[in-house]
């Protein structure tokens, strides 16, 4: 018998008792285990793969009668980190018969499955940065991560950390427990961010105007008529607040939660100044034009010339007056924020 | 009567028998052991008796590669090897001699 074939089968097993023997001295365990695979190949060959038998059975009688005995073993109580290697191991020699057992064309998706996580697990860690110290949660995570400003290049040392980890190339990447134990815990941890994560920034992708509205929003503190409030996707042309006994109020400044003023569009058609026929005239705070007072008022426009026409002026609100409004069980004084 | 117990107390002896004659790989040894006789003598057992002889200093050990497939490792029987095969020999001789006479005594 000169050829010897390699059966997946004498892989396989052979990962199992590898597994079982985990706890043993790595030089007595290699010494116990050089030129099994020939052996069991051979008796593979001559007898068929059912001649293998039980892996942990033969894991047991090998230890045995090598005189590194089990009982032994488990007896002296083995360290929690060589119990952790052991299991480490054991998982490890599974998925890799796992893999063995697949079909042949779908080994290689498996190996560029590897460096697409390195790629993912990199990304995932500078949006998580991102969403802690940026402004990521607000805006919506863009694809690449902004981290207002250097994203690209913070992205690329990242990746290529990611990859030398996988590599085995630096800490906590290759050998030892606890290194294993906190990769193990951070790629972990890198799925369930990664789970969130690319959801959020695919639909931040999708809806590029809602984040360049928000950016435009907050970036401006002089209030910006260029986009503004809007009802069921269409601009709101003006405001006409009422107070709580329902009678109309005018110069009602509106400020959002984060101090932004809210503010409406004086260029709904992206065609220049104005609604068509008439244009909004905004409140002043000095000779600064603010947008968020209202209501506003408005100017007739010629559409031929689209120059103002006539004297600004507030429009009639649209109810004289509404009904009175109460807020049950909260006394209307406020705290400054 | 289980003869995997007595197997068990001659597994050294048997297998520096077998490899004193010429060096063998593991399942070569395995091989000579049934031809000779051994029938039940477990693979694992076998291959775990080679380790510890060999860890004993009884045997040495060599790898040779194969072309086809992976490496075979070869034992062969070391001086210490030889003195521990003479000394098992007589050791069992005496000892079986011993019950034999025993069992002679018993009317059967």
């Amino acid at each position: 018998m000169n050829t010897i074939t390699l059966e997946p089968a004498v892989r396989d097993f052979l990962d199992v008792v590898r597994a079982d023997l985990a706890d043993l001295d790595p030089e007595e365990r290699r010494e116990i285990l050089d030129g099994l695979e020939a052996d069991l190949g051979e008796l593979v060959a001559e007898q068929g793969p059912d001649a293998l038998g039980d892996p942990h059975a033969y894991a047991r009688e090998l230890r045995a009668a090598a005189g590194l005995d089990e009982s032994a073993a488990s007896a002296r109580k083995r360290p929690i980190r060589e119990a952790v290697t052991a299991f480490l191991d054991a998982c490890h020699a599974r998925f890799d018969a796992f893999v063995e057992r697949l079909p042949a064309d779908a080994k290689p998706v498996l190996g560029w499955l590897r460096p697409a996580w390195w790629m993912l697990r990199a990304w995932t860690a500078v949006q998580l940065v991102d969403v802690v110290v940026g402004d990521g949660p607000q805006s919506g995570l863009s694809l690449v991560p902004t981290l207002g400003g250097p994203g690209l290049p913070v992205l690329a040392v990242a990746v290529a950390l990611s990859v030398l980890l996988g590599a085995g190339r630096i800490w906590p990447g290759g050998e030892g427990v606890g290194a294993r134990v906190l990769l193990l815990g951070l790629n972990a941890l890198g799925v369930v961010a990664a789970t969130f994560l690319v959801p959020m920034a695919a639909s931040g992708w999708q809806d590029p105007a809602y984040e360049r509205g928000w950016q435009d929003g907050s970036s401006s503190q002089t209030a910006s008529p260029s986009d503004g409030l809007s009802v069921n996707g269409e601009p709101v042309r003006n405001v006409y607040p009422y107070d709580a006994q329902g009678r109309p109020l005018t110069g009602v400044q509106l400020f959002d939660s984060s101090g932004h003023p809210l503010t409406l569009t004086n260029d709904p058609y992206n065609e220049g100044d104005g609604w068509g026929d008439f244009l909004l005239v905004p409140w002043l705070n000095g000779k600064t034009e603010q947008f968020n007072v209202f209501p506003l008022a408005e100017q007739r426009e010629d559409p031929s010339t689209q120059e103002p026409v006539g004297t600004p002026g507030l429009q009639a609100p649209p109810f004289a007056n509404v009904p009175p409004v109460t807020l049950a069980g909260v006394t209307p004084t406020r705290t400054a924020r | 009567m289980d003869t995997t117990q007595l197997l068990k107390g001659v597994l050294d002896l048997a297998v520096l028998a077998v490899v004193d004659g010429e060096d063998g790989y593991g399942y070569d040894i395995v091989r000579r052991l049934r031809d000779g006789g051994l029938s039940e003598v477990g693979d694992a057992s076998v291959y775990g008796t080679l380790r510890r002889l060999y860890s004993a200093g009884a045997l040495t050990s060599y790898v040779v590669p194969s072309e086809a497939g992976p490496h075979r490792k070869y034992y062969g029987i070391t001086p210490t090897g030889h003195a521990q095969l003479k000394q098992q020999r007589d050791d069992w001789t005496s000892f079986a001699t011993t019950v034999s006479a025993l069992l002679q005594e018993v009317p059967a």
